[in-house]
């Protein structure tokens, strides 16, 4: 799913954010990529989402090399990404269930398919009471499941959530990587940029420590690395 | 394009207009004010042209003709002056009724008892051109008549060089104004829909995110400046309408010494002016939609 072969990423002041890097992620796997500020997860997070460019080596994501990718290709490629931030990052003016079948008007879903999909990740993620509230009615929690659920309404084949519990309670945290966990059952792969150690030692998924924009471990089943 | 992603723009941008309904009444009004300027100035320079037109069609050219010129002879310089390029019309006057004019013109006809035209007028034409432009050429075809019996010509040539250098002068500084005003306008209402676009931002960014094209994001801004610009080219448009009515009326009332000014019709300036003003807004507020979005997009 992910091919990141020896990428580098300078920045315009000269600070690598990246360096070299090279890492592999597989169709339906869950990893977490840890680290502390100016690690380089943010960057590798960027970097995928096509915010930024490798200045050097390639980025494959699904196939496709981001290098090549065009401006005019960049919506349908983000089309094939879910993401989550951990500012929410929801329309205020629009209710929960109007930012959710946002993502499916952008790819011109027919009303039928919106009325028919959106309940249905609303059921999925618990917000099926809240399909008519605001965001500025919600819980940071229901605010991001509203996010998660607008990230996975395309059925994408990859979700990208940067720092999805930053912003939440331990309680509400544990929730979301629960939905995370099983959105990642289905099939979608999931890539979970966290500083979050209790989480990450608790779930046991793949690891992928950086330090200095370098991997500095990469563990099966892995925990949170205080040396990190 | 879709039909239901249609429908999105057109409800996206209503939405909008509603929401920001503040912004967007400034917006109008913004546009609507330079384009006031800009109808009013057209009025003006309507009417300038129009009276500048008036004048070009006074100023004739008179051809003498010698007392030795037979009837045949007169009529046959009448078909040739006819042909000349740019001749409209050709009128013959006769001594008598020069003589009767000038009576009529000097405001004492008894001065004038025991005279008539033939004791001290010669026969002429009135010489009506097409275009003011033109006189010189028509000047040379005349005299080039002299053989066949043309006299003496005259005309006004520093008049009509005057009128036709105020004319082409006036037609420069219109455009000239109405580049400047339509340049000041789309600064202004660029900067009045970037606030709108500003309060915007982050729902911008979420679409790119969310993987919206350029176009899908654009779209709705660019209705909604369509609607704007319409609005604000409607309301000058009516607003001149009304006091341009009001204007013929009351300035002969108010300054009789120019009671004589003919003004131009307003259907004849307004069949022009409206669809010149709804499409000036238009783009107006294309423009601006499209370039306050511009260095959002590149996320």
């Amino acid at each position: 799913m992910i091919d990141i072969i020896d990428a580098t990423k300078v920045y315009d002041n000269g600070v690598k954010g990246i360096n070299g890097l090279s890492l592999f992620i597989e169709q339906g796997e869950f990893v977490f990529i840890v680290g502390s500020s100016g690690s380089g997860k943010s960057t590798l997070v960027r970097l995928l989402l096509r915010e930024i460019e490798a200045t050097e080596g390639s980025i494959i994501v699904d196939g496709q090399d981001l290098s090549a990718l065009k401006r005019r290709d960049m919506p349908y490629y983000r089309r094939k990404l879910g993401v989550v931030f951990q500012d929410f990052r929801l329309l205020r003016n629009k209710t929960v269930f109007e930012n959710v079948a946002f993502a499916m008007q952008i790819v011109e879903a027919t009303h039928r398919e919106i009325r028919r999909t959106v309940p249905q990740v609303l059921n999925l993620v618990g917000l099926s009471r809240k399909a008519r509230s605001y965001p500025d009615q919600l819980s940071g929690g229901e605010q991001q499941r509203t996010a998660l659920a607008r990230a996975i309404v395309n059925s994408p084949p990859l979700l990208i959530a940067d720092e999805p519990t930053g912003n939440l309670d331990p309680g509400t945290a544990w929730e979301i990587m629960t939905l995370l966990e099983d959105i990642n059952d289905r099939g979608t792969t999931v890539v979970v940029a966290t500083h979050a150690k209790e989480i990450v030692d608790n779930m046991q998924k793949r690891v992928v420590a950086l330090r200095n924009g370098v991997i500095m471990s990469d563990e099966e089943m892995g925990g949170y690395n205080d040396e990190i | 394009m879709k039909f239901r992603t249609l429908s999105y723009y057109l409800r996206e941008a209503a939405r909008n207009l509603i929401k920001n309904r503040l912004m967007s009444v400034a917006s109008i009004l913004t546009v609507a004010s330079c384009i006031l300027i800009v109808s009013v100035f057209y009025c003006l320079a309507a009417n300038v042209d129009f009276f500048l037109g008036q004048l070009e069609e006074s100023i004739q050219v008179s051809v003498f003709l010698r007392d030795d010129v037979s009837v045949e002879g007169v009529q046959e310089l009448n078909s040739r002056i006819h042909a000349i390029p740019h001749v409209v019309n050709v009128v013959y006057v006769s001594p008598d009724e020069a003589f009767e004019d000038i009576k009529a013109g000097m405001g004492n006809p008894a001065l004038f008892d025991g005279l008539s035209g033939k004791d001290v007028l010669p026969r002429s034409f009135d010489v009506e051109i097409d275009d003011i432009r033109n006189q010189p050429d028509v000047i040379n075809a005349l005299e080039s008549l002299s053989a066949d019996g043309v006299e003496n010509i005259r005309h006004s040539q520093e008049l009509a060089d005057g009128v036709r250098v105020f004319s082409d002068l006036l037609r420069v500084v219109c455009v000239v104004l109405i580049i400047i005003l339509g340049v000041i306008s789309i600064v202004i209402i660029i900067n009045t829909i970037r606030i709108t676009v500003n309060a915007r931002k982050t729902e911008i960014n979420i679409m790119k995110y969310v993987g919206a094209t350029d176009w899908f994001i654009r779209w709705p801004f660019v209705v909604e400046g369509v609607l704007i610009g319409f609005l604000g080219g409607l309301i000058p448009s009516v607003a001149c309408w009304f006091l341009y009515g009001y204007a013929v009326g009351a300035i002969p009332e108010l300054i009789p010494l120019i009671s004589f000014v003919k003004f131009r019709p307003g259907y004849d300036i307004f069949m022009y002016l409206l669809p010149f003003d709804l499409l000036l807004g238009m783009f107006i507020g294309i423009i601006g939609s499209v370039f306050s979005v511009r260095k959002h997009l590149k996320v």
